[in-house]
């Protein structure tokens, strides 16, 4: 290989973006409690919130109203409908974190190294991490969402379609966030503090559980300054044509978050030492 | 390759300062030349791993320039990662990934295309006789087989310069014969340079053409295996009698030379040193206190070893004592190896 040309350059950054991307799916596939965990857990909430919760409690008047004020649907907004949206949010995040933070585990079993010596740009070796776990957390939505239709969830085919970008949002935000962190903490160990401390909060502090009409003043303020709400409120939007915040606002605030947040994990991961 | 010579690695005053303070390498200057097998040779906690690490682009150093292959480590570093193989000293597959994928994610992500790449994964398989075992997950790979495969991977790309760190620790003797063979033998079939890094002194004689002793993040020796024998192993006499008796007669006499160290005294050979005589002379000075009286069959230099001199570079690695360095020898000026 001695004197890669330049045009070369771009087709090895390609295949670095491949390996990475394909390797994540690999890994995913082969880890078989986690792929059952991808199911079992979706479903677990489902039954605990959405059968045991939803069921029990009608959306309140507030929101029903914002819904008539938003959304296509006028009426009949169930707190189970509601919920689906924000469960899907959640799972998207969870996993997406748990992708882009998995670099701690890459960095104790050595093969970090393996990838840091490459003659690619550590850009590619994030993007194609990104898009592993971006794909990954898709197929997470589409379960969670097969399932709740089965449980009564009302939603048609052609609205989880037009969803699937501010899934991919969301989705992209949360594995910048999971690469940031891996960059910041040095071990397994402390992963279980983040996850107390941030990945936690940013899912349970977020609009995919709380309405947002509906809240306190001070905990809306927390909302508003969670980017993770407006990704969530997209996705409601595109689902169920629901939202409790503008569309247009959530689009461009995940939109900045994700980027931004990608930016800060590109340039913390490209000084990375071993 | 760039020009600067035929050197292939070249450090100078090269300076790695944690940021806890420590000194890991402390103006550390050497320089390989093009097909030779290199020996970085130090106790745990040296300075080895760092300075390999900075050699090929995983750490930034404090100070020093360094160049691989004619490029700057710092300034060209995604030139040098392009030209050389590194085999790590922690183990650095990826687990559920099977052989096979391993080396081709490798290769895919130094440019090779997918013709390429099994056309060399079929030589490799070949050369360290994977058989079927390169379609099974490594997790079920053995010591051994994951070594191999990290070699046959670092050198996947057909790097101009190979960096090994501590290949053969926690194998088995066999397994770590096997590794020495394809060593040597992948160097014959191509001009390929071979940074080792090894605590094994029996690896650097076997395998380097060129070592350089490092000790507390300094190198202290360096040179070919015969140089550093002769230049710092202190030689011995070593002389052989017929009987015991012989023996416990020639030793009383022995002692009367002042200044002589006995040093072994096994079965009925006896090895002797002097510290402030030449060999020569002694050898002489014995000869004449014997001649006649003791009964001798053999009496003849004896060489040290590579080890005894390691041993002797690198004693007091703890800090503190007397620092029984030889004559005081500090490199730090250039050092050429070769």
């Amino acid at each position: 290989m001695e004197g890669v040309c330049e045009g070369n350059r771009f087709l090895r950054e390609l295949q670095a973006i491949y390996v990475m991307w394909m390797r994540h799916i690999k890994r995913f596939a082969r880890t078989k409690g986690r792929v059952a965990g991808s199911i079992l857990q979706p479903a677990l909430f489902l039954i605990a919130f959405g059968i045991g919760i939803g069921r029990a409690m009608p959306m309140n008047a507030a929101a029903s109203i914002n819904a008539g004020k938003h959304g296509n649907i006028t009426a009949g907004i169930t707190y189970f409908d509601f919920l689906v949206c924000g469960l899907i949010g959640m799972s998207v995040i969870f996993s997406s974190v748990m992708a882009g933070v998995s670099i701690i585990w890459d960095r104790q079993f050595g093969f970090l190294k393996e990838v840091l010596i490459a003659p690619v740009s550590r850009l590619s070796i994030v993007f194609g991490r990104t898009l592993g776990a971006v794909t990954t957390s898709l197929i997470q939505a589409v379960i969670i969402y097969t399932l709740a239709l089965f449980m009564g969830f009302r939603s048609s085919i052609f609205s989880f379609a037009a969803s699937i970008p501010a899934v991919l949002l969301l989705s992209l935000f949360a594995t910048a966030l999971g690469i940031f962190l891996s960059t910041v903490i040095q071990d397994v160990e402390s992963f279980q503090i983040c996850q107390t401390l941030i990945i936690m909060p940013i899912v349970f502090l977020s609009t995919a559980f709380i309405p947002y009409s509906t809240a306190p003043v001070w905990i809306k303020a927390v909302l508003r300054l969670n980017p993770v709400s407006y990704g969530v409120d997209g996705i409601r939007h595109l689902l169920i044509g629901f939202g409790e915040l503008s569309f247009a606002v959530d689009v461009v605030t995940i939109f900045i978050a994700s980027m931004g947040m990608l930016f800060l994990s590109s340039l913390r991961f490209s000084r990375m030492e071993v | 390759m760039k020009g600067k010579g035929k050197m292939m690695i070249d450090a100078r005053n090269l300076t790695k300062v944690y940021p806890n303070g420590m000194r890991a390498v402390d103006g550390v200057s050497f320089s390989v030349k093009k097909g030779v097998i290199f020996g970085f040779l130090g106790p745990n906690g040296a300075g080895k791993t760092t300075t390999q690490k900075i050699l090929c682009t995983l750490l930034k150093p404090t100070s020093g320039e360094v160049t691989v292959a004619g490029y700057d480590v710092v300034r060209e570093a995604s030139k040098v990662r392009e030209v050389i193989g590194v085999v790590f000293q922690d183990p650095a597959l990826d687990e559920k990934l099977t052989g096979r994928e391993n080396l081709e994610y490798h290769a895919r992500l130094y440019g090779m295309d997918g013709k390429e790449i099994k056309r060399r994964i079929r030589e490799l398989s070949e050369f360290f006789e994977f058989g079927d075992e390169l379609d099974r997950l490594v997790a079920s790979y053995s010591g051994g087989m994951r070594r191999k495969l990290e070699i046959a991977r670092s050198v996947m790309h057909d790097p101009d310069v190979l960096f090994l760190d501590e290949p053969t620790v926690g194998l088995d003797a066999h397994t770590r014969r096997k590794l020495w063979n394809y060593i040597l033998e992948m160097r014959k079939n191509r001009k390929l340079t071979i940074f080792l890094t090894t605590h094994y002194i029996e690896e650097a004689e076997r395998l380097c053409d060129e070592v350089a002793i490092m000790n507390k993040g300094r190198i202290v020796a360096g040179g070919t295996c015969d140089e550093l024998k002769r230049k710092f192993g202190r030689k011995s006499i070593l002389i052989s009698f017929p009987s015991l008796e012989e023996k416990e007669k020639a030793l009383r006499l022995i002692e009367n030379i002042s200044g002589i160290r006995i040093i072994t005294e096994r079965d009925r050979d006896v090895e002797v040193q002097h510290p402030d005589m030449d060999e020569i002379v002694l050898m002489r000075e014995i000869q004449n206190t014997l001649l006649n009286r003791v009964e001798v069959v053999e009496m003849r230099m004896k060489f040290p070893s590579l080890e005894d001199v390691y041993v002797e570079l690198t004693e007091d690695t703890d800090g503190g004592g007397s620092g029984h360095s030889i004559g005081g020898f500090v490199v730090r000026r250039m050092m050429h190896v070769g």
